[in-house]
């Protein structure tokens, strides 16, 4: 079997007195796109730059494509990871041509000239070898660094916060190119993000940080539909709370018994997200419409239930409600936690 | 309030930006006429000559003299390249021990005149120098063109060693991170990725370097080494004819306009900068071996560019003291010095406040020329100007020749653009909507401007004036050539006495140039941090 790209084994990092990292452990498969999500803050830039050889860790150990690259007993210095890094803002050297820039890393290579033209075809610029870094635009650049970090066929490629310099019309068609260019390499790939639709658009896998340490790993759906925790849960996206009491795999709460995990007896927080509240129109309904946010492709709609509770559905462009009117509401899926360790922020 | 009535607004004051008085050019023209007169003066006696000047030109005698002038000069910024680049390297990205200390310590040359490092170089060795009462043997004398070399190595390499150490700091480190993800070790790292990018602030350290080597006076006159500038000298103390003296001082304008044109371009185009604000760079980790080796290095430049000037002129002081002769104080040179610097400082202070509000508040093409040309009067050749001056005076100012208020005039002239730089950047920062809102409400443009914007401007205004204090105070040809009869300065003083062999006379003068102007640049250094 194959190793894992990179395992990070109880990492530990702390700047002056600050810890950025505390015992950090994530296993980074062969194959595929691992993004790095949390909150500012968190040591996700920390990770990527111990991975990468930047920082030595105080404690920990970190394998790249089965080889330890730094323990207690001392480090690979970056130049002998084989790993490549996108900077967030590029880091393109200014004095160079693009050509320049990619050839870079090539030193030791045969064929290093080719291989330019390969990776610079692969990032879709080719013929832009003798222009300088100055001269491309924001996405351009980008691709340039990408196309420098691929070029000597790294384990493993790091991305810190790619995307963060681009204007947000052109973010989503640059992302699809990265994820193609990135499969297309068949590198492992990091990146890191604070940004939830990007971690669960672009990734295979999500590995969530808080405070320094994982929280929780998981595929994109898996982590959304089901979070391991409030505060994941309310990361993640868009997120009501009700109290109840869950037994048997039922929760009895304001809105009803709700379907949630067998395995939990007691006080619950149950978790709905807003698309998961359906409403049906109907005059004698037991929720009333407050208010509507009307997007085109899906409306939000707020809703005042009859005990006074407040509840968002998130619906697709119909049925077209108006405020005033009076719907039935149905909970399709819901996710209970035990209600002692409450939701932090 | 006062139940004032709305103001009558007259057509010529009301839109916020109108149009600069002549009042305003004429006040910043005038200062630096003193300067440019001579400047002419001495181009047009070398074009009048003719054939002759040809002849001066072309004789071997002068290209002797270019020759000597540009060894000295590619010598002299090649050492000051090296010892810069290294110094700074050292000082801002190795682990050194005592890393700040070594940063005040190398760019402390700056304080000193270079005549003064010079004279403690000069006055060391050889049979007559201090080393052999102190140490028993006589160093190896030291003058000449090696004795320039150094002398002017050691006041120059700081020019090269703070825009290095500036752009090393202002360096995006990801890129060094970037080569070494790439495969790169430390060693190729730093001369494919760190040299190429500190090249523009080398490059304008290294011309600055050049500039002055061409343009000192004092060092090569002390070292009596033949460049350019001492030539000129020469020619104009030893002949009446002041044709040959003309011709040559014109060679060496234009010499230093070429190293100027040069400068100015590598200014202008922008250094590379990272458009984030840079994370501090990792420091390089010396082993044993190679921070001892830094260290001494480090020592040996302290030892040359301080300890051995700055030891010797206070050996010959000491000396001089116990044996009762020799080494006083002139009072009346330390007046003359302070009385023409401070005159200066006021003067051209004074005449930067019109000058920064048209560059600064009415800023086109015309006005940019002012500062150009006031940093290229600042930066050209001082004993070209003083020739000019005292050919043009001698001819059309009658009584004004000789006289302590044109000798200040040229003083404000050619110290015209630090004063101008100083105010300007304190201006440029009043953001002028406050100088709207006190027109707005109801306060004319000269009350305004006393109310509003000198106060906020005051502390670069008082920057500026110190800073040509400090420079009127160590000025030397000039001087030499347009001092009153009897107006002695302290810079004066310690020429003539170092011209006789009089080491122990021109001690003490020049260390208290020394401290002089050590004070000014340490309140200067202090004061910029906010």
């Amino acid at each position: 079997m194959t190793p894992p790209a990179i395992r990070c084994r109880e990492v530990a990092k702390a700047y002056g007195r600050v810890p950025a990292l505390r015992g950090f452990s994530l296993d980074v498969p062969a194959r595929g796109l691992l993004s790095l999500l949390g909150p500012s803050g968190s040591g996700k830039t920390t990770v990527l730059r111990v991975i990468a050889g930047f920082e030595r860790p105080d404690a920990g150990r970190v394998e790249i494509a089965g080889h330890t690259v730094v323990d207690d007993r001392g480090m690979v210095p970056p130049e002998r990871r084989r790993v490549g890094m996108v900077f967030q803002h590029y880091a393109l050297f200014p004095h160079l041509t693009v050509a320049g820039n990619v050839a870079y890393g090539l030193r030791r290579h045969r064929g290093a000239s080719a291989r330019v033209a390969e990776v610079l075809e692969m990032v879709g610029l080719s013929g832009t070898e003798r222009r300088l870094p100055h001269e491309l635009s924001g996405g351009e650049q980008q691709r340039v660094a990408l196309a420098r970090a691929l070029a000597p066929r790294p384990d493993v490629v790091l991305l810190d916060e790619p995307f963060s310099n681009l204007d947000a019309r052109r973010r989503d068609s640059v992302r699809r190119e990265v994820r193609a260019i990135l499969i297309e390499a068949r590198a492992a790939a990091v990146f890191v993000t604070h940004d939830q639709e990007e971690a669960l658009a672009m990734s295979d896998e999500v590995a969530v940080m808080r405070d320094g340490a994982v929280v929780q790993v998981d595929e994109p759906a898996g982590l959304y539909l089901r979070p391991a925790d409030p505060w994941v849960a309310r990361f993640l996206g868009e997120a009501e709370f009700l109290p109840g009491t869950a037994r048997h795999g039922m929760a009895t709460t304001g809105l009803g018994r709700l379907n949630v995990d067998p395995s939990l007896t007691g006080e619950v927080e149950v978790m709905i997200r807003p698309e998961w509240v359906r409403v049906v129109p109907s005059a004698a309904g037991s929720a009333l419409v407050a208010a509507r946010e009307y997007y085109g492709h899906d409306q939000l709609v707020t809703l005042h239930l009859d005990g006074g509770r407040r509840l968002l559905s998130r619906l697709g462009p119909s049925p077209v409600l108006r405020p005033g009117d009076r719907v039935d509401v149905e909970i399709e899926h819901a996710v209970a936690f035990p209600s002692r360790p409450l939701a932090a922020d | 309030m006062g139940g004032a009535a709305a103001p009558a607004w007259k057509a010529a004051e009301r839109p916020p930006r109108h149009r600069p008085s002549a009042l305003l050019w004429l006040a910043a023209g005038a200062v630096l006429l003193p300067a440019l007169v001579p400047f002419g003066m001495v181009l047009g006696r070398s074009l009048a000559a003719g054939g002759r000047a040809l002849g001066i030109i072309l004789s071997g005698r002068t290209a002797q003299l270019v020759g000597n002038t540009m060894l000295l000069v590619i010598a002299v910024s090649s050492a000051a390249a090296a010892v810069g680049i290294g110094a700074a390297w050292l000082t801002e990205r190795t682990d050194l021990p005592g890393r700040r200390g070594w940063r005040v310590v190398a760019a402390l040359p700056l304080v000193i005149p270079s005549y003064v490092i010079a004279l403690g170089i000069v006055s060391a060795g050889g049979p007559a120098g201090i080393a052999r009462e102190i140490i028993g043997i006589p160093l190896p004398a030291m003058r000449g063109f090696v004795g320039a070399w150094l002398a002017l190595t050691i006041s120059t390499y700081p020019f090269v060693y703070l825009t290095v150490a500036a752009s090393l700091r202002r360096l995006d480190p990801s890129h060094e991170e970037a080569a070494r993800g790439l495969g790169a070790a430390p060693a190729r790292v730093f001369r494919t990725v760190v040299l190429p990018q500190l090249r523009p602030a080398a490059g304008a350290g290294v011309l600055l370097a050049a500039l002055y080597t061409l343009s000192d006076f004092g060092a090569v006159a002390l070292m009596r080494f033949d460049a350019f500038t001492r030539v000129v000298y020469v020619q104009y103390a030893g002949r009446l004819d002041r044709t040959p003296a003309a011709v040559l001082a014109t060679l060496l304008v234009l010499l230093a306009l070429m190293v100027l044109l040069a400068e100015q371009r590598t200014r202008g185009r922008a250094a590379y900068h990272s458009a984030s604000s840079p994370r501090p760079p990792r420091l390089v980790a010396l082993r044993r071996r190679h921070r001892a080796g830094a260290l001494a290095a480090l020592s040996l430049l302290a030892t040359a560019a301080l300890v051995l000037p700055v030891g010797t002129l206070i050996a010959w002081v000491a000396r001089g003291g116990t044996a009762g002769a020799g080494a006083r104080l002139e009072w009346g040179a330390a007046l003359g010095s302070l009385t023409g610097a401070l005159l200066a400082a006021a003067l051209a202070a004074s005449a930067s406040l019109p000058a920064a509000v048209l560059v600064t508040r009415h800023s086109s093409a015309a006005t940019s020329w002012i500062e150009r040309i006031a940093y290229a009067v600042f930066a050209l050749p001082h004993i070209t100007v003083a020739l000019g001056m005292v050919m043009f005076a001698a001819r059309y100012l009658g009584s004004l020749y000789q006289s302590l208020l044109l000798l200040v005039l040229v003083y404000a002239s050619i110290f015209f653009a630090p004063a101008l730089g100083s105010t300007r950047a304190a201006l440029a920062r009043v953001d002028p909507s406050l100088e709207e809102a006190s027109r707005g409400l109801g306060l004319g443009p000269l009350r305004t401007a006393a109310g509003v914007t000198f106060p906020l401007i005051r502390r670069g205004f008082a920057a500026g004036g110190l800073l040509v204090f400090l420079l009127t105070m160590k000025e030397l040809p000039a001087t030499l050539l347009l001092r009153p009869t009897g107006f002695d300065t302290l810079a004066v003083r310690l020429w003539s006495a170092s011209t006789d062999l009089l080491y122990a006379r021109a001690a003490l003068p020049a260390l208290v140039l020394v401290a002089v102007s050590a004070v000014p640049m340490y309140l200067l250094a202090t004061r910029e941090r906010p």
